[in-house]
């Protein structure tokens, strides 16, 4: 089987996606996009880009693998990667309801009571509901289960006390999936909740935080004896670990269930370098005809290649059975490291030119690979950093002992 | 060769740390990030008076006569504090262009102010279809009478915006990339004609996007006999590149020991991150690529004044690749290591990463520096 070869279903799909993003690409907002979803800082950006994703789950494309009765289409599994790759190829805006779409959903979809799925997963999809992550706090990162932020059962409600931090997207989201105690006495991981939380309730504060690039997109979000009612756990009290263990897993690749099929590994980097090197000189002449440049440039499409293949490959059911997990984690590892690295090259590209300030007007490619170098820091730290995804692998593919 | 510093120049160190501990923590550079010029004159007068401008030049040009190691040895004070005074652009660049190619009068009038503290200078030699090459020189100067007609456009002028006098790069006969036909003028920042645009750079520093259009400058203010600069541009380049190597030194060491102490005091598990072995070898790693920088840093901060242009560029060159290649490494694990912190604006080590990250793009970033060693004859 060649698995980069269309089905005639998917071919349809594909066609389909293809006019549409050519028809249909975003002209230009008149002001500085975010790249990603984490660095979404301003109320208009934020419009903007809900408008567009708007626009593409109108056009039929979004959530295409998901159930009928939920707002998707029902389609096989496989087909929501078709959009993602018409998207990567059409340089659009990406999705930015991404916390929706790819964490909290699928993982109401999993476990969620029939009620809850018919109350939220539609609003993901159609953007008419933002979902923010709060799970990490100061004191929890990569020990994400020492979390102390505590949900106090009190009648038909549960209050809410605690702090979360880099929550992204916290500034403008309807829904929080929150992790808090529930039992402080019992052993750590077997205390905690899962919760479907609404931002808007009383007692909820969100103070936003400054990246290095002078971007926001993240934020600290306090709870002060916030009251919400006790139909907002999702499955059993104590559960919460093993639902995050699920949700984790699907925000570090695992294709199924994902609304948008994007894997981190949507390529695009080398085709933006290629450009860049046709664009900056080098002694008079293109970079691009630089023997060295090419040298660079070329083992960064190979590695692209290498990625885009186990990308495909983790989409082979017999795989991802006979070795669960694995190809998703090294995704999420290989793929954000290979970002750092294509955003370096890039620079190099640049020469004189990286000392630019993001934003700038005149810095090549607006400043891409400035602002992506530095962000790439948020997906080799955020999502659980390379050291943990290391330590997952080691652990639990290659089955070495538990460090210490 | 000697590693060791004499006594004199250790005291020369303990008393460029001291000076940075005390007066100009990184809170100082923090703060100076929303302030137009970005510097303090004031500071800039002390040192001045502490005799580290004068280091740099001879006693002849009314200097203290200094060695480049010397220099090397408060900038790499001045990287671990990120201060944030205009001591290479000043000194080391425009400085080194009047001091070699000017007169006697001409390092009276425009020397003997800078080695006071009371004014600074800038180096306009940077053009966008250039890279790092110093001979790429489009601009154009005219000879018209006693005068010459400046046009052209120079990128990236470190201190431009803020320079009372700025050295300009300018062509007075040949086509872009040959070494003949490259003179050197001097234009007092209000020169008619002299257009300053002040740009920010990422790391939060100042420069100067400068714009010649027919700018007036009068003959006596070439330096040097015409057509003869590029031996000086090059010398320039190498001592540009020393210097970053020189700084970047002193922003490892700190972003080293930052990371370090984080190690010892954030937990998660229960325990010190420090004691995981993960990050232990990390930090070993990070370590070392520091010290394998040092060595080739102190190494160009002797060969750069070796009169022999090869055996200056063999020694920069690959310090400067060295640099690029553990300072990337360096600053990069730095910010891993603290995690989501990190890559907050509130936390200073993100300052010392963009730090990092403008120094490897001074002077010849590591394709540059990597080229030209690879074009040297010995290689
Ligand atoms: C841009 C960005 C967006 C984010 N968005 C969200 C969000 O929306 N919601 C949310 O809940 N969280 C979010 N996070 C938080 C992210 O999940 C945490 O930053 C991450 O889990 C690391 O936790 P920490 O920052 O506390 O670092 P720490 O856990 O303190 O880690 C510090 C260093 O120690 C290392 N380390 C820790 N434990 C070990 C170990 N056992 N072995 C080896 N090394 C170890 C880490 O790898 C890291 O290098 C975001 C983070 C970033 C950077
Ligand atoms: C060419 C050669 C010459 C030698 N000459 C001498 C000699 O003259 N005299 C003498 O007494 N011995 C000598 N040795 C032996 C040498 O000291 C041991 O091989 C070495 O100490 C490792 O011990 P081991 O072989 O038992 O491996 P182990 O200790 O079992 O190590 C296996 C692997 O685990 C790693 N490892 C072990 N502990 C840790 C830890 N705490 N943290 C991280 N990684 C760890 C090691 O790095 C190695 O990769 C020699 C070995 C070689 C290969």
């Amino acid at each position: 089987m060649d698995p980069t070869r269309d089905t005639a279903e998917t071919r349809d799909l594909r066609e389909r996606a293809r006019a549409f993003f050519h028809d249909n690409r975003p002209s230009d907002p008149g002001f500085k996009l975010p790249q990603t979803f984490l660095e979404v800082e301003s109320e208009e950006q934020f419009l903007w880009l809900r408008a567009w994703q708007k626009q593409v789950y109108g056009a039929g494309l979004l959530g295409v693998e998901w159930p009928v009765a939920y707002g998707g289409k029902g389609m096989p599994s496989g087909s929501q990667r078709v959009v993602a790759e018409e998207m990567a190829r059409a340089g659009v805006p990406f999705l930015v309801n991404r916390i929706g779409l790819d964490w909290a959903g699928p993982t109401i979809l999993a476990v969620g009571t029939e009620e809850q799925k018919q109350r939220y997963l539609r609003n993901i999809l159609s953007c008419d509901e933002v979902w923010c992550q709060g799970f990490s706090e100061p004191g929890a990162g990569s020990d994400l289960a020492s979390l102390r932020t505590s949900a106090v059962r009190s009648g038909d409600h549960y209050v809410v006390n605690g702090h979360k931090v880099w929550t992204t997207q916290a500034l403008w989201a309807d829904f929080m999936i929150l992790l808090a105690r529930t039992d402080p006495s019992a052993p750590k991981h077997a205390g905690i909740s899962y919760f479907l939380f609404p931002m808007k309730s009383k007692g909820v504060s969100v103070r936003p935080l400054v990246k290095m690039t002078g971007e926001g997109g993240f934020n600290q979000v306090l709870f002060e004896d916030v009251e919400v009612p006790a139909s907002c756990l999702l499955a059993g009290e104590g559960d919460g670990w093993r639902l995050a263990v699920m949700t984790l897993a699907f925000e570090r690749g695992a294709s199924e269930g994902s609304a948008t099929g994007g894997s981190l590994a949507a390529g695009g980097e080398v085709a933006r370098l290629v450009a860049l090197a046709k664009k900056v000189s080098r002694d008079g002449r293109p970079a691009s005809e630089d023997a060295v440049m090419r040298d660079r440039i070329a083992e960064l499409a190979i590695e692209e290649e290498a990625l885009l293949a186990s990308a495909l490959r983790a989409r082979v059911p017999g795989l991802v059975e006979e070795r669960p997990l694995a190809l998703p984690f090294l995704g999420k590892l290989v793929a954000t490291e290979f970002g750092q690295k294509a955003a370096a090259v890039g620079q190099e590209l640049e020469g004189p030119l990286a000392q630019y300030a993001f934003g700038a007007e005149r810095a090549a490619d607006g400043g891409h690979f400035q602002r992506a170098y530095m962000n790439s820091f948020g997906f080799t730290i955020g999502g659980g950093t390379s050291e943990i995804q290391r330590n997952l692998v080691g652990e639990r593919i290659l089955g070495l002992p538990k460090s210490t | 060769m000697n590693f060791d510093l004499t006594p004199d120049q250790k005291l020369l160190e303990s008393t460029a740390a001291s000076f940075v501990k005390k007066e100009s923590p990184v809170s100082r550079f923090r703060a100076l990030r929303e302030d137009p010029v970005g510097w303090s004159k004031s500071l800039w007068k002390t040192m001045a008076e502490l005799g580290w401008i004068g280091l740099a030049f001879p006693e002849s040009a009314g200097g203290l006569g200094g060695s480049f190691v010397d220099v090397a040895i408060l900038l790499e004070q001045f990287g671990a504090g990120l201060l944030p005074e205009p001591y290479v652009p000043s000194v080391l660049a425009a400085g080194t262009a009047i001091l070699r190619a000017g007169s006697a009068e001409q390092h009276e009038a425009y020397l003997a102010p800078l080695i006071a503290g009371d004014t600074s200078l800038a180096l306009a030699w940077a053009e966008r279809g250039g890279r790092y090459d110093p001979t790429w020189v489009e601009t154009t100067a005219t000879k018209k009478g006693d005068e010459y007609v400046l046009q052209g456009e120079k990128i990236f002028v470190q201190n431009g915006h803020a320079a009372d006098v700025i050295v300009v790069s300018a062509r007075t006969a040949g086509t872009p990339g040959d070494t003949d036909g490259i003179s050197l003028f001097v234009l007092p920042r209000d020169t008619e004609g002299l257009r300053i645009t002040p740009v920010n750079t990422m790391d939060g520093h100042k420069a100067a996007m400068i714009t010649l259009a027919g700018a007036v400058v009068p003959g006596a203010n070439r330096l040097g006999p015409e057509g003869a600069a590029a031996p000086v541009l090059d010398e320039i380049m190498d001592l540009g590149a020393a210097a970053a190597c020189a700084e970047g030194l002193g922003v490892m060491r700190a972003s080293l020991a930052m990371t370090v102490d984080y190690l010892k005091t954030r937990e998660q598990f229960g325990v010190k991150i420090g004691t995981f072995q993960a990050l232990q070898h990390r930090a070993v790693d990070m370590f070392i690529r520091a010290e394998l920088a040092k060595g080739t840093s102190i190494l160009a901060s002797v060969k750069v004044s070796d009169p022999d242009p090869a055996e200056r560029r063999f020694a920069v060159s690959a310090a400067k690749v060295e640099l690029a290649i553990c300072g990337r490494y360096v600053s990069q694990q730095s910010i891993q290591l603290h995690g989501g912190i990190g890559i907050t604006d509130e936390h200073d080590i993100g300052l010392y990463f963009k730090r990092m990250h403008v120094l490897n793009a001074l002077f010849g970033d590591e394709e540059h520096h990597l080229a030209r060693f690879a074009a040297q004859p010995a290689f």
